[in-house]
């Protein structure tokens, strides 16, 4: 070999050693930094992974999940509420509503202070609520307002005078409301979203101003963290507010990363990742993360739901007959998708609420997985089985992917011909729009009130996915929200969740568990409310 | 020369509009707007989305939109995410730095890899060397990203645990080189992998070809040391396609290498570009697809250029 290719390979091999000399090195001086986090008590940094992006520190405008889950460290709420739906104090010490159900009192705690030092008082909760009702400001959440006096269906008030929110003292908020309403309504469904914004900072006169503020970019919340810097909604790091109402946090640096989740149990194993919140750790990693020294596992139960729809629209007169949706319930083998697919990490769904939701129906008449009867009812009903069906599946959910194959195949055992179509979530919505499916599956859940499922069964809303054009189902979760006792209430959603059984205008097929997991460095991680987005942050202990 | 610039310039206008309108109606015709994309949250209010679409204007027809756009963009504005409400503009520029790190990271490893293997295996020929780096050259185009990332993840992340699983830095290190390094080798080498088979196979052949070359013949006839009629005589005259394939791979490199990006949480435009389509965020697609249209459009003038000065033959007089 030419001597000047040789010196060259030569300068490359020791370029190349050199490079992972310096990692290898890097590491071994980092470790006792990290140790030292661990050990010296505020100085830690806590790195919690999330599957995707929140999008925008705005949380009025994020899509969703992981929005929330970052608007929990940054801001407060009035109240929070932990895995099994209990109301537990947070900015609100107690709460009392009026005997005639039309307005509630909120008395706050006294020592809340706003990241830059401000006191927190009833007038930032009243200037949250008058700016989230003007039609000025852009509040994806609005329709949760709509309880209030002064506004209208969507949440809207053209007034902000006139909105149902007002300070009582420093320390005492009161919202009223249009119609006598239950507390339970109030706490989870409104309350989930009234994130308290600093009236000190953003009331410049002109409620439009919110929409485009620089606040957003750096926000001043109350919570237990402040705000530090963000790379690109990839990674945002965060400061522990010491002067937190609710005492300090246990550690300095709070750190949420994007991971994707084929990385989520790498990132635990090699230490990067020391706690999963949002979004699940795959199945096929559960076992190894389950047996890992180090790791706590813990297999959250979820409120969300997987469902099928039908096109019940006018066009399409396969599934008019409700013994057809009857007798696809009974062919379905749930439980094998849950034992199979979800490795039993799951529970078998009959409606819209799981056994644990508060107002579930524990007397509730289920269909029996039976195939003999599903082809006798199909049979009865005339219907065709020549006809090959269209079954729209979202891509993403591997186990929601799979579940398809298996229902294809339960079909298959009752002479039901489908067809699987994979699609992008995007795609797949203006299908189920412009009715062009027979069936298609999808998942929901959103909030722990009773009637939250209702909007996919409300005639002209764009989620009225079965395109169902009877109101029945719809008006019955209507009725249970307008009661405000809660022994009606309980009674018309039992009734709400028995038609939904045996009209089957969706059928609901599992309640998936949400597969979580943290380092044995942390303690008193309360993940099982994290199905809420309540963190609890600061609790977390880091250990010595 | 300078003609020939600015005649090459002149030409590139057109061009940039017609791929600025075919790009509006493709996306257009993908199904799904980004607003209703959201009401799959069922705490979303649908009137609020109704609202929000005529306060951006979707509701009007493709063309007014267009001509909006186009207008907005040749005053430097590119609009706002639909997803982030941030400026286009602002999260492009975040991400072309992350982007540009490690596209020309990746494309110097390519060089300083794939150069000493195709030299000497065009040198030794049907050698041992040359199978070797033929075999190389092989599984290195035929390795999927991803498939190789998670290998190395597997390795050196959770097996080894010396190298990080993705990001870009660690908290409170961003001015520590030595830990972008750390976050920055795996993607690179990844994402150079894919270039050093192409590359490799381009250089072997080519010099081959040169390599029978009357001059070359000479140079060896006068007695040049053999190094000199490799590097200076042969390499300068293969270089060619190289530069060819460069250019045309470096442009794409910096609308982000989507897949890597994606494997290890690198902060860069392929990463944005994913996450936009998949949100139907379409002001940012845009501009990002706008931003490869120039980078294509510069880098094939820079290439034609770069031909001059590699062989004067060519001249653009």
């Amino acid at each position: 070999m030419n001597k000047k290719v040789k010196v060259f390979f030569l300068v490359l091999l020791i370029a190349v050693f050199s490079l992972a000399g310096c990692s290898s090195n890097q590491e071994v001086k980092q470790e006792p930094t990290k140790n030292q986090g661990a050990h010296g008590k505020k100085d830690g940094v806590v790195t919690m992974a999330i599957i995707s992006t929140w999008d925008t520190l705005n949380i009025y405008n994020t899509s969703g999940n992981y929005g929330n889950a970052v608007a929990d460290q940054l801001f407060e709420r009035l109240v929070y509420r932990d895995h099994d739906g209990k109301i537990l104090p947070r900015l609100a010490q107690n709460w009392e509503m009026a005997a005639d159900h039309k307005s509630m009192t909120f008395n706050l705690a006294n020592n809340v202070l706003w990241h830059d030092g401000e006191k927190l008082t009833a007038e930032d909760i009243v200037f949250t609520s008058q700016a989230m009702t003007s039609p000025k400001v852009d509040n994806y959440y609005r329709s949760a307002f709509n309880v209030l006096a002064g506004t209208n269906g969507d949440g809207v008030a053209q007034d902000p005078k006139s909105v149902g929110a007002e300070a009582v003292d420093n320390d005492t908020v009161r919202f009223t409301f249009k119609e006598p309403k239950d507390p339970d309504t109030i706490l989870n469904a409104f309350l989930s979203f009234l994130f308290v914004l600093p009236k000190h900072i953003l009331d410049t006169g002109d409620y439009a101003s919110i929409n485009k503020s620089d606040f957003w970019k750096a926000p001043i919340g109350a919570g237990p963290f402040k705000y530090v810097k963000d790379t690109a909604g990839e990674s945002l790091e965060l400061e522990a507010f010491t002067d937190y109402y609710q005492g300090s946090p246990d550690f300095k640096t709070l750190v949420v990363r994007v991971v994707p989740a084929a990385n989520l149990t790498a990132g635990l194993m090699n230490g990067d990742i020391d706690l999963v919140a949002m979004g699940s750790i795959p199945l096929s990693d559960w076992k190894t993360v389950k047996n890992a020294d180090g790791i706590e596992a813990v297999s959250v139960e979820d409120y969300s739901y997987q469902y099928m729809t039908f096109n019940l629209s006018k066009e399409n007169d396969s599934f008019q007959d409700v013994k057809v949706r009857t007798a696809f319930d009974k062919a379905i083998n749930k439980k094998l998708l849950v034992d199979k697919l979800m490795l039993g990490e799951g529970s078998v769904a009959v409606g819209p609420m799981p056994t644990y939701h508060p107002y579930y129906n524990d007397k509730l008449k289920a269909n029996k997985y039976n195939p003999k009867e599903a082809k006798k009812l199909l049979e009865e009903a005339g219907f065709d089985f020549n006809k090959e069906y269209l079954m729209i599946v979202p891509k993403g959910n591997q186990v929601r992917e799979q579940s398809a194959l298996l229902i294809q195949q339960d079909l298959a055992a009752i002479g039901v011909k489908t067809k699987i179509e994979t699609y992008d979530f995007a795609t797949l919505l203006s299908m189920l729009k412009d009715g062009k499916f027979d069936l298609g599956l999808l998942g929901g859940g959103s909030n722990i009130d009773p009637g939250e499922s209702s909007v996919i069964l409300k005639p002209g809303d764009s989620r009225n996915y079965s395109l169902l054009t009877d109101s029945k189902w719809y008006d019955l979760a209507a009725k249970g929200a307008s009661l405000t006792n809660l022994d009606d209430r309980k009674k018309a959603y039992d009734e709400y969740q028995q038609a939904l059984v045996e009209d089957q205008p969706y059928i609901w097929l599992y309640h998936q568990n949400s597969l979580w997991a943290h380092s044995k460095r942390l303690s008193n991680v309360p993940m099982n409310d994290f199905v809420w987005f309540n963190f609890a942050s600061w609790k977390w202990k880091v250990s010595k | 020369m300078k003609r020939y610039i600015s005649r090459r310039i002149l030409v590139s206008i057109p061009t940039f509009f017609g791929i600025t309108i075919l790009v509006f109606l493709v996306s257009s015709l993908a199904s799904g707007s980004p607003l209703e994309l959201l009401l799959s949250n069922q705490n979303i209010s649908e009137a609020e989305i109704k609202r929000q679409s005529i306060k951006l204007g979707l509701d009007q027809p493709l063309y007014i939109q267009y001509f909006k756009w186009m207008g907005n963009m040749l005053t430097g504005n590119l609009g706002e995410s639909y997803r982030t409400m941030q400026p286009v503009m602002d999260m492009i520029i975040n991400g072309l730095g992350a982007t540009f790190l490690l596209a020309i990271t990746a494309v110097i490893l390519a060089c300083l890899i794939s150069l000493p293997f195709g030299i000497q295996s065009a040198r030794y020929q049907n050698k041992a060397w040359d199978n070797i780096s033929s075999v190389f050259s092989f599984f290195a185009t035929s390795t999927p990203s991803f498939f190789l990332g998670l290998v190395f993840l597997y390795f050196f992340s959770v097996k080894l645990k010396i190298l990080p699983i993705g990001g870009m830095n660690d908290i409170g290190q961003e001015n520590n080189v030595l830990s972008l390094l750390k976050h920055l080798i795996m993607p690179a080498i990844i994402l150079s992998f894919q270039m050093v088979g192409t590359l490799i196979q381009f250089i072997r052949s080519s010099m081959l070809e040169v390599m029978k070359e009357d001059y070359v013949r000479t140079a060896r006839a006068k007695g040049l040391k053999e190094r000199v009629v490799i590097i200076k005589h042969v390499l300068r005259n293969s270089l060619i396609p190289v530069v060819t394939y460069l250019g045309m791979e470096i442009p794409l490199l910096l609308g982000g290498a989507v897949v890597t990006e994606q494997v290890f949480s690198w902060p860069g435009l392929g990463l944005l570009m994913i996450k936009s389509i998949a949100a139907r965020d379409y002001p940012v697609v845009l501009g990002i697809t706008v931003l490869v249209a120039v980078a294509v459009l510069v880098f094939n003038i820079i290439t034609d250029l770069i031909y001059g000065l590699l062989d004067p033959r060519i001249r653009y007089d």
